[in-house]
């Protein structure tokens, strides 16, 4: 035999609930891997019969922190069902809103749910705080903050934590794993930005309190956005506000520039061989957005769409959601049925029948050969797809945009990697950094955009020329698609007597964490982990690396219940 | 720290209405702030949903936070829990993640980043049912009115400690 099946349940730092299993070969390296939800979520069924106009409220609740990203799909989908065109503002808004939460979440990302594969707590706790200022102003001469007795006063505060039992927040990790390189400083650094960074993300996101009315669960609005602005008054969103907007873009553009970037490259130094695993599938799907002019107009989009197959950056082909031959779900590796039979179906014809086959838990494997997960298998024109920030920033890259060819460019120079060093853990990783900063400097555009045509005064944020449903066409169809920070997202919607009729979403981590599919093509993250070797089986941070490079977020994609109906026990009080 | 002030006291309602009883905390939420004229104007009530540290910006510079959620300690379906942040702290992190990472997470970080409220309470019913539904339990329905007194009697405590 000579192999070893390890499995990783759940997978922790991530949403949801995630299962790995993977077959090692007889020299520790992983031959094959499988990827589970093992969690359903059959949200699309809740939706059916509602009001169109309703579905965002509902669909903000699909995720915890992606609240945004389902409601602007769903908005759209509605929107594009009833062609709607909604006013400047409010497209603009949209794209605030949408920046403010890639930034704060890829932050978030790299200092709270991937940062603790790479950099060692422990280990922070014997750094010298003179060497570590030191250190810190070499990585980011910009960085304030950076001296002995901030470091001292971080290691104490660290020390008190840990000595007081409460390691709960870093109890899921290998420390003192030989996986781990960074000398003490660099982890003492990496702690003290990883506190730094949660101050931080509870102001950024006031932006969506301004323009949202609430957070969580911002407004939106079928036809634009739900605030009111006019500059002079006290009652709507006025200059003060957007004075205010203007401070926390300005915040957040120091600290992904003086901190997030020069810590992700400084980290990324230590772990060079970490470009050589974790290739993938090496397809790549981006559906684009930030449109500068309208989200139906996809030459106007700062994030191109498109498809990159093989990869093969010098060719990108078109992606068209509406094409029903080209995005499909199929279901042969999946807990699912569809009962008109079909092995395979476009979102507008999709169905949510779950068919529980597994075995009956606890159990030890699941069987590869049979249905093994709540996801179903999206495929675009049969081939599968990995999606999020490495996907977007290779399909600007060889769209040869120029903002992307920048960015990535000086990452490599500073690094001194060649372009192919992007198929890989550390390249997904790397993208998600390089993207953070596309993000920002986007963010202060749309600001200028906004400022500027609110000052040529117009003030308009919605069009409700279509709001009353008796304007409606008696069926309609429509596809609202966005980029989640985790990738492509789509909502398909079939609207017929006012009523919602049909509703199917694909989320990104459904591209992502897809099972295999009838050609035995694996999704992702299966295909990532092929190839990985593992220094010790049992504490296995390489598969984490890898899968969290992804930033996996389950939840939207699995729910809450067992094969079984009955609640899982791991929910303490949520 | 930048505008948008905070209110002494919060009450924040944790978890999924998409989810039948884990939306518990949702409904206790809106029923208490429906008799929000009964209190004074120093409580904000605050739909928290699913945000696990997100939320962490709304906790922030108060003197008391009160959570309600559904509460699962393996006990009767129906149980109302009251429980002090002590007791929330030393439960077990299941699931480090940046969302939907639960009361205790979100307590825990914000002890390391110094944002810990001094009164911290949570008050939850035992849920029965899990499943995508919109709407509670028979069992749990029938302990709101219950849990609901014992908000008001910890609210008008809370009120009259921070006086």
């Amino acid at each position: 035999m000579g192999t070893k099946r390890i499995v990783v349940d759940p997978v922790t730092r991530i949403e949801g609930h995630l299962r790995i299993e993977a077959i090692l070969n007889d020299k520790g390296v992983i031959n094959d891997a499988i990827s589970s939800g093992t969690m359903w979520r059959g949200l699309e069924v809740i939706l059916e019969g509602r009001d169109p106009r309703d579905a965002w409220a509902f669909c903000e609740r699909i995720c915890g922190v992606c609240t945004t990203v389902h409601a602007l799909a769903s908005v759209r989908c509605v929107e594009d069902a009833l062609q709607i065109k909604i006013p400047k503002n409010a497209e603009i808004i949209r794209n605030i809103m949408f920046l403010t939460q890639f930034v704060q979440d890829h932050v978030i990302h790299f200092y709270h749910l991937h940062a603790l594969d790479w950099v060692d707590i422990v280990s922070a706790l014997s750094a010298d705080p003179k060497a570590t200022a030191t250190l810190a102003q070499s990585v980011s001469p910009g960085k304030h903050n950076a001296t002995p007795g901030y470091f001292y006063d971080i290691k104490n505060t660290l020390k008190k934590f840990v000595d007081s039992g409460q390691l709960g927040l870093f109890q899921n990790a290998y420390w003192g794993h030989p996986a781990y390189k960074l000398p003490a400083e660099a982890n003492l650094m990496a702690v003290a930005h990883y506190l730094e960074a949660l101050k931080w993300q509870k102001e950024i996101i006031k932006i969506h309190t301004i323009f949202g009315g609430k957070n969580p669960h911002p407004n939106y609005l079928v036809g634009g956005m739900a605030c009111t602005i006019d500059l002079n008054s006290d009652n709507a969103i006025n200059m003060e506000r957007l004075n205010m907007v203007k401070d926390l873009i300005d915040n957040a553009f120091d600290i992904v520039e003086n901190m997030y970037i020069p810590d992700l490259l400084a980290i990324a130094s230590f772990y060079p061989e970490w470009t050589k695993y974790g290739e993938g599938l090496g397809n790549f799907m981006s559906y684009g957005d930030i449109p500068q002019t309208n989200i139906y107009d996809k030459s106007s989009y700062k994030i191109p769409a498109g498809i990159i197959l093989n990869k093969n950056l010098s060719e990108v082909h078109e992606v068209d959601q509406r094409d029903t031959g080209q995005i499909q779900e199929e279901i042969s590796h999946s807990w699912y049925e569809y009962p008109s039979g079909a092995d395979s179906l476009h979102p507008w014809e999709g169905e949510t029948k779950p068919k529980y086959t597994g075995p009956k838990p606890p159990y030890k494997n699941l069987d590869e050969n049979n249905a093994y997960t709540w996801l179903k298998a999206p495929r675009w024109k049969g081939h599968a797809m990995e999606v999020g920030p490495l996907a977007r920033m290779l399909v600007g890259y060889a769209s040869g945009d120029d903002d992307f060819k920048e960015v990535v460019n000086a990452a490599l120079g500073k690094l001194k990697l060649p372009a192919t060093a992007l198929f890989s853990t550390l390249g997904r990783t790397a993208a998600r950094g390089l993207e953070t900063q596309l993000c920002i400097h986007w963010l202060k555009q749309e600001y200028n955009r906004l400022i500027d045509n609110l000052k040529l005064g117009d003030t308009r944020v919605a069009d409700t020329t279509m709001w009353e449903p008796k304007d409606w066409p008696k069926e309609a169809k429509g596809v609202g698609h966005t980029e989640a920070p985790r990738g492509a997202l789509g909502h398909w919607i079939k609207i017929k007597d006012e009523k919602i009729d049909k509703y199917q979403i694909v989320v990104p981590s459904t591209w992502n964490a897809s099972p295999k599919d009838a050609k035995g093509q694996p999704g992702a993250y299966e295909a990532a982990l092929k190839g990985t070797p593992m220094a010790d089986p049992d504490q296995p941070v390489e598969i984490l690396r890898t899968i969290h490079s992804f930033d996996p977020c389950l939840a939207c994609a699995t729910h809450v219940i067992g094969p079984d109906g009955k609640k899982l026990s791991e929910i303490v009080v949520r | 720290m930048i505008g948008l002030n905070n209110k002494p006291i919060l009450v924040l309602g944790i978890g999924n209405p998409l989810l039948s009883d884990d939306g518990v905390g949702l409904q206790l939420l809106e029923n208490i702030s429906k008799k929000s004229n009964q209190f004074s104007d120093k409580i904000e009530f605050m739909d928290g949903g699913t945000q696990g540290i997100a939320l962490l910006g709304r906790i922030a510079d108060r003197k008391a936070i009160l959570f309600l959620d559904a509460v699962a300690r393996g006990e009767a379906p129906g149980t109302v829990h009251e429980l002090t942040g002590d007791e929330i702290l030393n439960y077990k992190s299941e699931n480090n993640s940046a969302h939907e990472s639960g009361v205790p997470a979100i307590l825990q970080t914000a002890m390391l980043t110094g944002d810990l409220p001094e009164k911290v309470f949570v008050i939850g019913i035992e849920p029965d049912e899990l499943k995508t539904y919109i709407g509670l339990s028979k069992k749990v329905t029938q302990s709101l009115d219950d849990a609901e007194k014992k908000v008001v009697s910890r609210l008008n405590m809370l009120l009259e400690s921070i006086e």
